[in-house]
């Protein structure tokens, strides 16, 4: 398959329109991925200090609070609460900053406004805590994804945003372009 | 590469394709087009792989034996207490591994020269027991071609020898003579400080790069549509035309 002739088709036909399910499904699970082994690996960093300094009172308490004994469950213990706070930052941080997380942005994806304005941060707040809204009831919210007009989910719904198809516009570029800055002097 | 030809005076070496210059192959064949691989250029690539691996080797061999005679001997060692040995139980792991480690040698050779003998007692014992059916009359024709087969594998095996031993010692001399260390610093700054060649590779690399996530896109763009025909089937609907983020 030639790259370049059907990335221009592509561009053509598909650029700035709500992206499928199944992309924002590959790139939430490369962000996934990639999230749990920056977690994996800064709390094994973590965990080594206090091995290694014998700071026993950390260990102690995490012992105390839930009982657990062994290595491993003393390093689950001390990264799950990290985890959570990672992927909160993760998320707002790169949504804020650029518009597409890493995952999106290997997609070809970027997250705008309905009018096209880029997000601020606290929209990026609400879609994340939307996030839970869309997941909580088996994953109803993202599933609605499949079957809705316009690609979108609840959480995009409640904070009006969409998620849409930016692909490079020459080769060499491959990371999203610039949003559609029509309507920023509203 | 044609692009790197203006500064192509710094480099010591006249080659266009950044390798060094070696020796001419000993056929005076016609020089060939700089597509096609002869099989004399096979044969010189071939012993300068060989050539680099066999010195070495044979460097790497010097090294060890120079750091060996270097290190203090059993009994000096002997004479230095060994450190007080950590109580934890983690301590007791690595020294275990580590013991294991340099042990490890002992038990390959213990177990090879084991398996040496095995090998060899089963061989004299089926051999006796096999040696009347083969002395016997009856395998009297097919002996003697047993024999010439062997005498033929015995001179194929010969030759390949002889062959080896000679291109090795080619091999050594290519190496030894034409790619000194100089040589390799000078090649390897040359590509280092060239700023048309880290170009080069940078470009190549995020052509490389791009290809492949444009590939995924495509693919992954391809299967959403496909999603949406069978979710349009499903609900009965006319097929999607997504209207443009926005409107």
């Amino acid at each position: 398959m030639g790259a370049t002739g059907m990335s221009e088709k592509l561009v053509e036909t598909l650029s700035e329109k709500p992206a499928g399910f199944f992309s924002r499904f590959i790139a939430f699970l490369l962000d996934m991925f990639l999230i749990i082994s920056l977690e994996l690996i800064s709390g094994l960093v973590i965990f080594i200090i206090l091995r290694f300094f014998r700071i026993g009172q950390v260990l102690n308490f995490v012992k105390s609070l839930l009982g657990v004994d062994d290595l491993l469950s003393q390093y689950v213990t001390l990264i799950s609460p990290t985890l959570f706070i990672l992927v909160l930052v993760y998320f707002v941080f790169f949504w804020t900053l650029v518009g597409y997380t890493p995952g999106k942005a290997l997609l070809g994806l970027r997250i705008v406004r309905r009018d096209g304005r880029p997000l601020s941060l606290g929209r990026s707040l609400l879609r994340y805590i939307c996030y839970w809204v869309s997941a909580i009831p088996f994953f109803l919210g993202f599933i609605w994804i499949l079957g809705d007009r316009r690609h979108e989910g609840w959480h995009d719904k409640i904070a009006d945003t969409h998620v849409i198809y930016i692909f490079r516009k020459y080769p060499g570029q491959f990371l999203p372009t610039n949003p559609p800055r029509a309507n920023t002097e509203k | 590469m044609n692009s790197m030809d203006d500064d192509d005076a710094e480099f010591p070496y006249s080659s266009p394709d950044l390798t060094p210059a070696l020796p001419a192959p000993e056929t005076s064949s016609p020089i060939p087009s700089k597509a096609e691989l002869t099989t004399d250029d096979y044969r010189t690539a071939l012993r300068l792989i060989v050539g680099s691996m066999l010195e070495g080797n044979d460097e790497l061999r010097a090294r060890i034996a120079a750091w060996r005679e270097a290190m203090p001997g059993p009994q000096s060692l002997g004479e230095t207490k060994p450190p007080a040995l950590d109580e934890t139980g983690g301590s007791a792991l690595l020294y275990t591994l580590l013991g294991l480690l340099f042990k490890t040698p002992d038990y390959l050779n213990r177990g090879a020269s084991s398996a040496g003998t095995f090998t060899s007692r089963t061989t004299n014992f089926i051999s006796s027991i096999l040696r009347p059916i083969k002395n016997s009359w009856l395998l009297k024709p097919v002996r003697r071609r047993y024999h010439v087969y062997v005498a033929r594998g015995e001179s194929v095996v010969g030759s390949l020898e002889g062959l080896g031993r000679s291109e090795a010692s080619r091999s050594r001399s290519l190496v030894h003579d034409r790619v000194s260390d100089e040589m390799i610093v000078d090649f390897l700054g040359y590509v280092v400080e060239k700023a048309k060649v880290k170009e080069l590779i940078a470009e190549q690399g995020m052509e490389v790069t791009g290809d492949a996530v444009t590939e995924m896109r495509e693919r992954s763009a391809g299967v959403d549509s496909s999603l949406d025909n069978i979710v349009d089937n499903i609900l009965r609907r006319q097929k999607s035309k997504v209207p443009p983020a926005g409107s």
